[in-house]
C-alpha cells in the first residue's frame, strides 16, 4: 500500500479543466517525480493533496485513509508537508525563526516535541543555511528561500514531503547538494513528491516519474522509460516533426 | 395602496442616488484597484461646492451644476488619482486603505474649515415643484433623480460597449501591463475613471442633499449604502450593484412606511439597514483572491520580561512624580492618553502583530463601558470590569466568526459596518442609554481602593497601561505570538504546517476585543459618563489612523499615538476657537497618515532609528535596527 | 534593414532585480536588424525578464539598452511601443474579458491604421478570428488566443517583435501553425527576438541563438553550434 494515493482527481476552474482523472502514488522511502510543461497542473495537484484546493472528483488517501474531507491543517498533522512554487516564506522573520516557528507549530499540536531552537539549528546545518540564519527570509535569493521552505517543512516531521520546484534559483553546485539532501530524506523513510523543471535533476533523484500534460497523466515510468517515451518528448520538448520539414 | 406607491416612489428615488454613487465607486475600484473610502466624503464636499455656487453666490442652477460636476469634480478626481493614489502603486491593500480613510477625514475637515459647522439646507434642483400622476404627488426632483440613474445605467453600458475609452477602461481592468505594451498609458485611463467617479459621487450627494441637512457627517455616512450596493455587485458588476441599491432603498422606505416609528428599535433600524445589508453581502461573498504578498516590518525581539516589568515599574514611579505638579484637568487629559494607549495596544496586537484590520476597536471599548454601566451597582467594580471585558471578548470572537474568511479590504468594510451598526443600535439607542443621551459609569474601585481623585485615577491608569504593554510583549515573546506573526506573513504556509489559523484568528480577535473592552470600561470610569459621541465610527477610524501613523507594530507607537490623540485637541482649542479642533485635527491626522503611509514602522520607528546610537548603549534587545521597510501587511 | 553595423537592439551589461533579488546578473545580447534571435533556457533562467527589460516594462538596475544605437534605458513601455517595439507577452497577450474585435481595437494605440484595417489583416491571416469576432477572447481556445495575440505583430508594422513563449501550453500542431506565421514575418525584414521552451522549433528559423541559465548568458552562436549542446542541457546528457 502506498503512503499517499491519489485516485481519479479532477479539478475545474470556471468550467476549464485543470486536472482530469489524475492517479498518482507516492511510496515511503522513495522520491517520485512529477514533470510537465508550464501550466500542466502540477501546482494544482499539490494544492489538492494538501487541501488548499478541493477536487471536483476523486479521492486523496493517506496511509490508507481517505483524507479528502480534511482541512489543510488536519492533513499537515497527519504528516503531509509542502513547499510553494510561489514562495510563502514568513517574510518578516529571519531564516532561523522561519524554521523555529515551524517547529513551534509542531509543538503546538504534538506534545513534547524537540526544542524548536535546536531543530532550527540542525536543519539549517543540514541545508547549508547558516550563512543566512540572521537575514530576513524575504531578502535572500529565491533559491535559498526555497531551501528555507524545505527546512520549514522538515521541522514539522512529515511523512510525505511535496516539493514544488525546489532547485529553481540555485546554481549547479547547490543543486547537487539539494539532490543529496533529498536522497538522504528518502533513505530516512520519507516519501517525496518532486515537481521540477530541471529534468537532469529529476532523473538524478527519482525512482519513478509521472508526466503531467494538460491536466492529465501522460506517462508513468522509471526515468529511463520516461526519457525514451516519444509522447513525453513531444509534450516536453516540442514537436520535432513539424519543425524538421 | 396609496401609501405603498408613495413610499415606493420615495424608495426608488433613494435607490437611484445609491446606484449613482455606487457606480462611481465601482468604476474607480475596477480600473485602479483602490476602494475609495473617501467616495462619500468627496460627494459631500462637492455638494458644499454646489451650495457655495448655487446659494451663496447665486449662480443659476444649470451653471452651478455644470461647473461643479463637469469641471471641479473631474479635476478633483484626477488630481487625487495623480497626486495621492498613483504613488501607492505596488503597495499593499492596507496602505491604500489607510490613505483613502485619511482622505475621508481630510474632506470632512476641509469642508468644516471652509463652510463651518452650521446646518444648511440645499434647495432641490427644481425647488419643491411637483406634478400629479395617477393621483400621486411626484416631485420633479424625484423624477430627475430616477432619470439620472437610468441615464447613468444606460450611459455606462454604452460607454463600455461602444467607445474607445470604455473599451480601454475594461482593458486596463483585464491587464494593465498589456495596455502599456500596446502603447496605451493605463495611468491616463485610471485618472479618467477617478474623474468620472468623483462626478458621480458629487451628483449623488447633490441629488440627495435637499432631503437632508447639508451636513458633513450625514452625507459622508450615506455612502455606506453605496458600499453595500457595490458589494452586492461584488465591486464589479453594475447591474447587480443597481439591484442592491434598489433592494436597499425600497426596504428602507418601507420600514418607515409600515413599521411603528415609536419603537426605539425600529427607529434605529432604518439608518442601520445599509450596514445590515453590507454585513449580509460581505458574508455571502467568497474570498478567492490569493493573499497579497507585501513586505512586512520586523520589530526587534522584545527585551526579557524581567526588564520590561522593571521598566514598567519605573514608568509608574515617574508617573507618580509627574502627577504631583499637574492640575486635575491636566491629569484628566493624561489619564485619557493612558486609556487610549491601552486601547491602541489592543489594536497593535490585532493589526500590527496578526495582520487583521479592525476599524471597530472603539466600538469594543464602548461595549465594555456600556456593559460595565449596565451591571447592578452592588457588584464590585473589579468583578464588573471582568464581566465587561469577558463579554466584549466573546462578542469580539463572534464578530470574528464571519470575518474569518475575509481579508484586507473586505475585513475593513465589515468592521466599519459593525462600528456603524453599533453607533446606531447600541450607542445611539435611547433604550440602552436609559432614556438619556449618556450613561453613568462608576469610577474604578479595586481591592478596597477607591479611585475618586484625578491623581489616583492617573496613577491607576499608568499601572493599567504598563500591564497592557507587558501583556502584549509577553504575547510577542510567546510561541503563540510568533505563530500570529507567521500567520500574518503567510497564512497558507501556516495551514500546511499544521496550524489551525481559524482558531488562532478567533483567539486573537477575542483577546483584542477583551483588551479593548476593558480599556473602554476604564475610559467610562474616567469620564463618568459615556454616550454616542464617545464611540462614533469616525473616532474609531481616527484611532486606527493615528495608530498606523505612529507605528501600529510597536508599543512605543501606541503610546506616542495616544499622546497625540488626546493632546492635539487641547493644543488646537487653545486660543478660544473651539471649531478649529473640528477641522484641523482631522486634516492633520489625514496629512500625517498620507505622509507616513509607506512607512509601517511609523513615526515611533523612525524616532527609534534616529536614537539608535544612544540606544546601543542600552542592554540587549533595544539596539536592533528597525529595518527600512516599505510596507506593513495588515491585510493578511 | 540597417547594414551599417549598428545592431537594432543591444543589451550591454544589463542587470535587473525584483525587489532586492537580482535575477539578471549582467547580460550582453546583440540583435542585428532583420534577424531572428532565439533565447532558450530552463525555467527561471531570466528569459522573460530579459524580454521585459527589452520592452521597457522593467527598468534595469545597471547596464544599457540601445535601440538603433540610441540609449533607451528607462524609457517607458508605452513610448517604446510607439517607436515600434511590439511585445507579445507570455501566457497570451490578450484581454480575456474583451471581445476579439475589442482586442483588435486595443491595437490602435500604436501605428496609424484604423481598427477596421487591423481587423482585415488579422482576420485574413486567421479566418477563425472573424467567425469569433464578437466572442469574449477568454472563451477562445488556447491556439486561437495566441493567434489573436500574434495578429498584432502582423497588423501594426512593428520594427521589433518580442515573442515570449508563443508555444506555451499549446498542442504541437498549433505550435507549428503559429511558427509558420513567425517564419512569414522574418521574410518581411522585421527583427524578432523569440523566447522559447520548445527549442527545436525555434532552431529551425533562428539566425542566432542565445542560451540563458541562472540569470546569465551561457551560450550564444549559430543554431547549429548551439543545437549540439542543447540536448545535454535539456535532457540530462542522454542521447535521444
Amino acid at each position: 500500500m502506498s503512503l499517499l494515493d491519489i485516485g481519479g482527481v479532477s479539478v475545474q476552474f470556471g468550467g476549464v479543466a485543470a486536472l482530469t482523472d489524475v492517479d498518482l502514488t507516492v511510496d515511503e522511502g522513495t522520491v517520485t517525480g512529477l514533470i510537465g510543461p508550464n501550466g500542466a497542473g502540477k501546482t494544482t495537484l499539490f494544492n489538492v493533496i494538501c487541501g488548499l484546493q478541493a477536487p471536483v472528483e476523486g479521492v486523496v488517501r493517506f496511509d490508507g485513509r481517505d483524507i479528502t474531507p480534511l482541512k489543510p491543517y488536519q492533513r499537515a498533522r497527519l504528516g503531509i508537508a509542502r513547499t510553494f512554487q510561489r514562495l510563502e516564506v514568513f517574510g518578516s522573520m529571519t531564516v532561523r525563526d522561519n524554521i523555529r516557528v515551524s517547529a513551534e507549530i509542531l509543538k503546538d499540536w504534538q506534545r513534547g516535541g524537540p526544542d524548536p531552537r535546536a531543530v532550527a539549528d540542525d536543519i539549517m546545518a543540514r541545508l547549508g543555511l547558516f550563512p543566512f540564519a540572521a537575514e530576513r527570509a524575504d531578502e535572500i535569493p529565491t533559491g535559498h528561500a526555497r531551501l528555507v521552505e524545505l527546512g520549514r517543512a522538515l521541522a514539522v516531521q512529515p511523512k510525505v514531503l511535496l516539493l514544488d520546484e525546489p532547485s529553481s534559483g540555485l546554481d549547479e553546485f547547490e543543486t547537487d547538494d539539494l539532490a543529496n539532501v533529498i536522497r538522504g530524506l528518502a533513505r530516512e523513510g520519507l516519501g517525496v513528491l518532486l515537481v521540477e523543471h530541471d529534468v537532469e535533476f529529476v532523473v538524478g533523484v527519482c525512482a519513478k516519474i509521472h508526466v503531467l500534460d494538460f491536466g492529465r497523466i501522460l506517462a508513468v515510468g522509471t526515468p529511463r522509460e520516461i526519457q525514451r517515451s516519444a509522447a513525453v518528448q513531444a509534450a516536453y520538448l516540442g514537436p520535432r516533426k513539424p519543425a524538421r520539414r | 395602496m396609496q401609501t405603498f406607491f408613495v413610499y415606493l416612489i420615495i424608495g426608488v428615488a433613494i435607490s437611484a442616488v445609491y446606484a449613482i454613487s455606487a457606480t462611481g465607486l465601482v468604476v474607480t475600484y475596477v480600473t485602479s484597484g483602490i476602494f475609495n473610502f473617501a467616495h462619500g466624503a468627496i460627494g459631500m464636499f462637492l455638494a458644499f461646492v454646489y451650495w457655495e455656487l448655487r446659494v451663496n453666490r447665486g449662480w443659476p442652477t444649470p451653471v452651478a451644476l455644470a461647473v461643479t460636476l463637469l469641471v471641479i469634480a473631474p479635476a478633483l478626481g484626477a488630481f487625487l488619482d495623480i497626486v495621492v493614489m498613483r504613488p501607492l502603486e505596488g503597495t499593499s491593500v492596507a496602505t491604500k486603505l489607510v490613505v483613502t480613510l485619511a482622505l475621508l477625514l481630510a474632506f470632512q475637515g476641509g469642508a468644516i474649515a471652509i463652510w463651518g459647522i452650521e446646518l444648511r439646507t440645499l434647495p432641490g434642483l427644481f425647488g419643491d415643484r411637483s406634478y400629479s400622476i395617477l393621483g400621486l404627488n411626484v416631485t420633479w426632483d424625484q423624477t430627475t433623480t430616477i432619470l439620472a440613474a437610468v441615464a447613468v445605467a444606460f450611459g455606462f453600458r454604452a460607454l463600455f460597449r461602444h467607445t474607445r475609452l470604455g473599451v480601454a477602461m475594461r482593458a486596463v481592468v483585464d491587464n494593465r501591463e498589456l495596455c502599456s505594451v500596446k502603447g496605451l498609458n493605463p495611468n491616463v485611463v485610471t485618472a479618467t475613471s477617478w474623474a468620472i467617479g468623483a462626478s458621480l459621487a458629487g451628483l449623488a450627494a447633490i441629488l440627495i442633499a435637499p432631503g437632508l441637512n447639508l451636513e458633513v457627517n450625514t452625507l459622508s455616512i450615506l455612502v455606506v449604502s453605496a458600499y453595500a450596493a457595490a458589494v452586492v455587485g461584488r465591486l464589479q458588476n453594475l447591474p447587480q450593484t443597481f439591484a442592491g441599491a434598489l433592494l436597499l432603498g425600497i426596504s428602507q422606505s418601507f420600514v418607515v412606511a409600515y413599521l411603528p416609528v415609536e419603537n426605539a428599535f425600529v427607529a434605529n433600524l432604518r439608518p442601520a439597514l445599509p450596514f445590515v445589508l453590507l454585513f449580509i453581502a460581505l458574508l455571502a461573498r467568497r474570498e478567492i483572491r490569493l493573499p497579497e504578498r507585501v513586505k512586512t516590518h520586523t520589530e526587534p525581539e522584545p527585551p526579557p520580561a524581567r526588564m520590561t516589568w522593571a521598566l514598567g515599574g519605573i514608568a509608574v514611579v515617574v508617573a507618580i512624580l509627574v502627577s504631583l505638579p499637574l492640575t486635575s484637568y491636566q491629569l484628566l487629559i493624561g489619564s485619557e492618553g493612558l486609556v487610549f494607549a491601552a486601547l491602541t495596544i489592543s489594536l497593535v496586537l490585532l493589526t500590527g502583530l496578526s495582520g487583521q484590520i479592525s476599524l471597530m476597536q472603539l466600538s469594543f471599548a464602548g461595549l465594555g463601558a456600556v456593559i460595565l454601566a449596565k451591571l447592578p451597582a452592588g457588584v464590585p467594580w473589579v468583578i464588573s470590569l471582568g464581566i465587561a471585558a469577558l463579554v466584549t471578548g466573546v462578542i469580539g470572537a463572534l464578530i470574528a466568526l464571519p470575518a474569518l474568511r475575509l481579508r484586507g479590504l473586505y475585513l475593513a468594510l465589515l468592521t466599519l459596518a459593525f462600528a456603524l451598526l453599533m453607533d446606531n443600535l447600541v450607542f445611539g439607542n435611547r433604550r440602552v442609554l436609559g432614556g438619556g443621551t449618556t450613561l453613568f459609569v462608576a469610577r474604578p474601585s479595586l481591592f478596597g481602593l477607591h479611585f475618586q481623585s484625578e491623581r489616583s485615577l492617573f496613577i491607576l491608569l499608568a499601572v493599567v497601561a504598563v500591564i497592557y504593554a507587558n501583556v502584549f510583549l509577553s504575547i510577542r515573546r510567546s510561541r503563540f505570538g510568533r505563530m500570529l506573526a507567521a500567520m500574518r506573513d503567510a497564512p497558507n504556509a501556516c495551514q500546511t504546517l499544521g496550524m489551525n489559523i481559524t482558531a488562532a484568528k478567533l483567539k486573537v480577535f477575542g483577546l483584542s476585543a477583551l483588551l479593548a473592552g476593558a480599556a473602554g470600561a476604564f475610559l467610562g470610569g474616567l469620564q463618568a459618563r459615556v454616550g454616542q459621541l464617545d464611540f462614533l465610527w469616525f473616532r474609531s477610524l481616527s484611532v486606527f489612523l493615528v495608530a498606523t501613523v505612529f507605528g501600529i507594530t510597536s508599543i512605543s507607537g501606541a503610546f506616542l499615538g495616544a499622546v497625540f490623540f488626546v493632546v492635539l485637541p487641547e493644543i488646537l482649542s487653545r486660543g478660544g476657537d473651539p471649531t478649529r479642533v473640528l477641522w484641523l485635527q482631522p486634516l492633520l491626522i489625514a496629512l500625517l497618515a498620507v505622509a507616513t503611509a509607506r512607512r509601517p514602522e511609523g513615526i515611533s520607528g523612525q524616532i527609534r532609528r534616529v536614537l539608535r546610537p544612544w540606544l546601543n548603549k542600552m542592554p540587549d534587545g533595544w539596539a536592533h535596527e528597525p529595518q527600512l521597510m516599505r510596507e506593513v501587511s495588515i491585510a493578511g | 534593414m540597417p547594414v551599417d553595423g549598428t545592431p537594432l537592439l543591444e543589451l550591454r551589461g544589463v542587470k535587473a532585480a525584483y525587489e532586492k533579488v537580482e535575477v539578471l546578473h549582467g547580460i550582453d545580447i546583440v540583435v542585428p536588424g532583420g534577424a531572428l534571435v532565439a533565447i532558450l533556457g530552463p525555467n527561471g533562467a531570466g528569459k522573460s525578464t530579459t524580454l521585459r527589460v527589452m520592452s521597457g516594462l522593467m527598468k534595469p538596475t545597471a547596464g544599457q539598452v540601445l535601440l538603433e544605437g540610441f540609449d533607451v534605458t528607462g524609457t517607458s513601455a508605452e513610448q517604446l511601443a510607439e517607436t515600434g517595439v511590439c511585445l507579445i507577452p507570455e501566457g497570451r497577450g490578450i484581454f480575456p474579458n474583451l471581445t476579439v474585435r475589442e482586442n483588435v481595437l486595443m491595437d490602435t494605440y500604436t501605428g496609424h491604421r484604423h481598427a477596421r484595417d487591423l481587423e482585415e489583416i488579422a482576420f485574413e491571416r486567421f479566418p477563425v478570428l472573424r467567425e469569433r469576432s464578437d466572442q469574449l477572447a477568454g472563451t477562445l481556445s488556447g491556439g486561437e488566443q495566441q493567434m489573436l495575440a500574434l495578429s498584432r505583430a502582423l497588423s501594426t508594422d512593428p520594427a521589433l517583435i518580442l515573442l515570449d513563449e508563443v508555444s506555451m501550453g499549446l498542442a504541437p500542431m498549433l505550435v507549428a501553425e503559429l511558427f509558420s506565421v513567425v517564419r512569414e514575418l522574418t521574410t518581411t525584414g522585421v527583427t524578432i527576438v523569440a523566447v522559447e521552451q520548445f527549442a527545436d522549433v525555434v532552431l529551425e528559423f533562428a539566425d542566432s541563438v542565445v542560451v540563458m541559465a541562472h540569470g546569465g548568458v551561457r551560450l550564444a552562436g549559430t543554431p547549429r553550434k548551439v543545437a549540439r549542446e542543447l540536448t545535454a542541457a535539456y535532457l540530462g546528457g542522454s542521447k535521444r
